[in-house]
């Protein structure tokens, strides 16, 4: 028994189709999910400790601009204003995240704790001054519980839609049109299914 | 059976690729209309700088713009919602808004064709340009960089928001009256306005209604004065009302706006929270609208080139008295250059564009307050979705910034605050400056130097009454010798004759 030639030319066909679309798809896959890109170097160790990466974006991660407009959508459940400095969390003025946050790129831009999270002061000598940060001391105001519950929390909150979401980052990042895609169906629903499992373990 | 080739289906049948192709034909052509409708994104081009700057836009129509059609409508359908004794033909000028003769939209409103409609909004020039007449019956003079004297931004927002809440704010009412008002909408048109455009419009002012609601609670601005960082608290969707107390108050007079490029570096803002001139007019450029996706890069740029060397301060329009005015330099040599320059071209001097501690100028330190560390560590994630562009200058101070004196004749009244209505009050002590007194007045008082601030109406047009007493009005500080408020009152007249050349 054989194939007609014809058969088999369409067999052929159909084969090298699905490679390209195959290849395609692993390539976008690629770039949009674990294509690595090294952080931009730190100017010295004390930077790289506040903000450089520990390596666990395979693991978790919050896209960046969902981490810039989670409080922006839910100031219901922070402590106060002030965003995530309502939790006490350091913040150097100037710098896109709070100490102790580390912002790289696998595939997209991904938020994730480092050790200055919870190994960084501030202190004031006076009421009227601006916070010194000193780097490898405690974080004694840092919420660091509250931040888990919060994130917990508005991942388990109906607000917690594409629509939503995509609406308010939408003031300050253009996504493409392929971007968009993702977040509405991969990126914005997943940490939902991560939270719901992480939140009935942790925080109940 | 005989076949029927007369009928409408068979002759169909006969010519289905015909029929198909005009249907796909017609149907790519409505789509190319329909693209080109709501896709186009244009704006009128001005040939002259200053033109550019008064009617062109930011961007911010995109996000905010109002259909020119409703715009025009409004002022009618909501008439009554307008201040004083105004009648539905002035527009906007109740409100403050100058109309300059044969432009139909008045100066700091741009337009711009987005999302298949013409559609207006503010820019830089509302808040930045003014009138000036010298006297009552005098025509008046525009003049553009100046602080805007007489614009009413709270009376305009209060406006909007009650128009907004208005039972005929819907399209089966607004849209005959935008069309009353000479905008041409055909059968899409509406469609379009009706089941988005207005919807939409109702959802932006009703948000911006409720963010902006704890503004209630504050003294009222009055012309020429707003809460500039009250917004971006609201744009975080902080809940104001629940600040302490102390932070809740932010209202400043606005600021001139010429010679920039020599500011560059100094600590801007009343406050000094910024060292960026670049980044500062990107930060006041939300208040038009224009957010990281809907700035209009080329078009502001443009503003900014202007605004950088280009815009300069106009001189003083009346007479001076030279022999008086050579009096009042060395004075000011003495007293007051050090922090404010040696003149009104010459930004030198050793403390120019620096924060003084707010014990030290003792000026009224609401507006200090309610800028604080959390919200300069937050607005530096603005424009995080475009890294070149990420604001990082913000800086929270504790004083009040040593500004420039370019042009300070235009710049009444005076403080931060514009709680001091002239010149010659604010070299007096706090106790003899005005406890009360009425800013919207365009006449000048060329004694005292600032505007006429004494009349509380005139041909029918009330004033706003300013009342120092209250929360972040306070008129004191900036005084004692080294203020050269303890000179005589020969040398201070010496001095504010001297300042008219600035």
């Amino acid at each position: 028994m054989s194939l007609s030639q014809k058969t088999r030319r369409w067999i052929l066909r159909v084969l090298i189709f699905l490679v390209i679309v195959g290849g395609i798809g692993v390539v976008i896959a690629y770039d949009k999910f674990f294509r690595v890109v090294e952080q931009p170097p730190f100017a010295n160790e004390g930077e790289r400790f506040k903000y450089g990466s520990l390596g666990s974006e395979e693991d978790r991660g919050i896209p960046y601009p969902i981490f810039v407009v989670l409080p922006r959508i839910f100031p219901d459940l922070l402590p106060g204003p002030g965003g995530y400095r309502s939790l006490g969390i350091p913040w150097e003025e100037g710098k896109p995240l709070p100490v102790g946050f580390s912002l790289k790129t696998m595939g997209f831009p991904r938020v994730t704790q480092n050790c200055a999270v919870c190994h960084a002061a501030t202190y004031r000598t006076k009421k009227d001054e601006s916070p010194t940060f000193v780097t490898g001391g405690p974080s004694h105001t840092s919420d660091v519980q509250g931040f888990l519950r919060f994130v917990a929390a508005a991942a388990n909150d109906p607000r917690f839609n594409p629509d939503r979401i995509l609406a308010e980052i939408a003031i300050d990042f253009e996504l493409s049109w392929l971007d968009a895609l993702i977040y509405r169906f991969i990126l914005i629903p997943s940490p939902r299914r991560r939270c719901w499992s992480r939140s009935s373990s942790s925080t109940g | 059976m005989t076949e029927k080739k007369t009928g409408l289906l068979a002759w169909a049948r006969r010519n289905l690729g015909t029929i198909l192709l005009v249907i796909v034909g017609a149907a790519v052509l409505f789509a190319g209309h329909l693209y080109q409708r709501f896709a186009e994104d244009s704006t009128p081009h001005y040939a002259s700088e200053v033109d550019h700057f008064k009617y062109g836009s930011t961007g911010g129509e995109r996000l905010a713009g109002i259909p020119y059609g409703v715009w025009k409508a409004l002022p009618k359908m909501c008439a009554r919602y307008m201040p004083g004794r105004s009648t539905p033909d002035q527009g906007y000028a109740p409100l403050g808004f100058t109309y300059e003769p044969g432009r139909d939209l008045p100066i700091g409103v741009s337009r711009r064709r987005t999302f298949g409609f013409d559609r207006v909004f503010l820019n830089c020039a509302v808040c930045h340009s003014g009138t000036v007449r010298e006297t009552a019956q005098s025509e008046p003079m525009v003049f553009i960089g100046m602080p805007a004297n007489t614009i009413d931004l709270q009376a305009f927002q209060r406006f909007m928001f009650d128009c907004v809440t208005d039972e005929r704010f819907n399209p089966l009412d607004l849209l005959p009256e935008a069309e009353a008002a000479g905008a041409d909408y055909d059968l899409l048109d509406r469609l379009a306005l009706g089941v988005f455009g207005v919807p939409l419009m109702k959802d932006l002012l009703l948000l911006l209604r409720h963010r902006f609601g704890y503004q209630q609670a504050n003294p009222p601005f009055g012309p020429g004065r707003y809460d500039t960082f009250g917004p971006a608290k609201a744009l975080m969707n902080w809940d104001i009302a629940s600040l302490p107390e102390a932070e809740r108050i932010g209202t400043v007079d606005f600021p001139s706006i010429w010679n920039q490029a020599k500011r560059e570096g100094m600590q801007l803002h009343w406050d000094g929270n910024n060292t960026s001139v670049e980044e500062r007019n990107r930060s006041a450029a939300f208040g038009t609208g224009a957010m990281p996706v809907t700035l209009d890069r080329a078009s502001v740029k443009r503003m900014e080139a202007w605004l950088w060397d280009k815009a300069k301060q106009p001189a003083y329009p009346f007479p001076i008295d030279r022999d008086l005015a050579a009096r009042g330099a060395p004075i000011y040599a003495r007293i007051c250059a050090e922090c404010h320059g040696a003149s009104g071209t010459d930004f030198t001097g050793e403390r120019v564009g620096q924060v003084v501690p707010i014990a030290d100028i003792a000026t009224d330190r609401h507006r200090l307050d309610s800028y604080t560390f959390d919200l300069a560590a937050n607005q530096n994630n603005l424009y995080a979705g475009f890294p070149e562009e990420r604001f990082r200058h913000f800086r929270k101070t504790y004083g009040y910034a040593n500004m420039p004196l370019d042009g300070v004749w235009l710049r009444a009244p005076y403080l931060h605050n514009g709680s001091v209505p002239s010149l010659r009050d604010l070299l007096n002590p706090s106790r003899d400056r005005p406890t009360v007194f009425y800013r919207g007045n365009t006449v000048y008082d060329q004694r005292n130097v600032g505007f006429v601030a004494d009349v509380a109406e005139q041909d029918g047009r009330r004033f706003f009454r300013y009342d120092t007493r209250r929360p972040g009005n306070g008129n004191r500080g900036h005084e004692g010798a080294i203020y050269g408020t303890e000179l005589s009152p020969g040398e201070k007249d010496a001095i504010v004759e001297y300042m008219k050349t600035f």
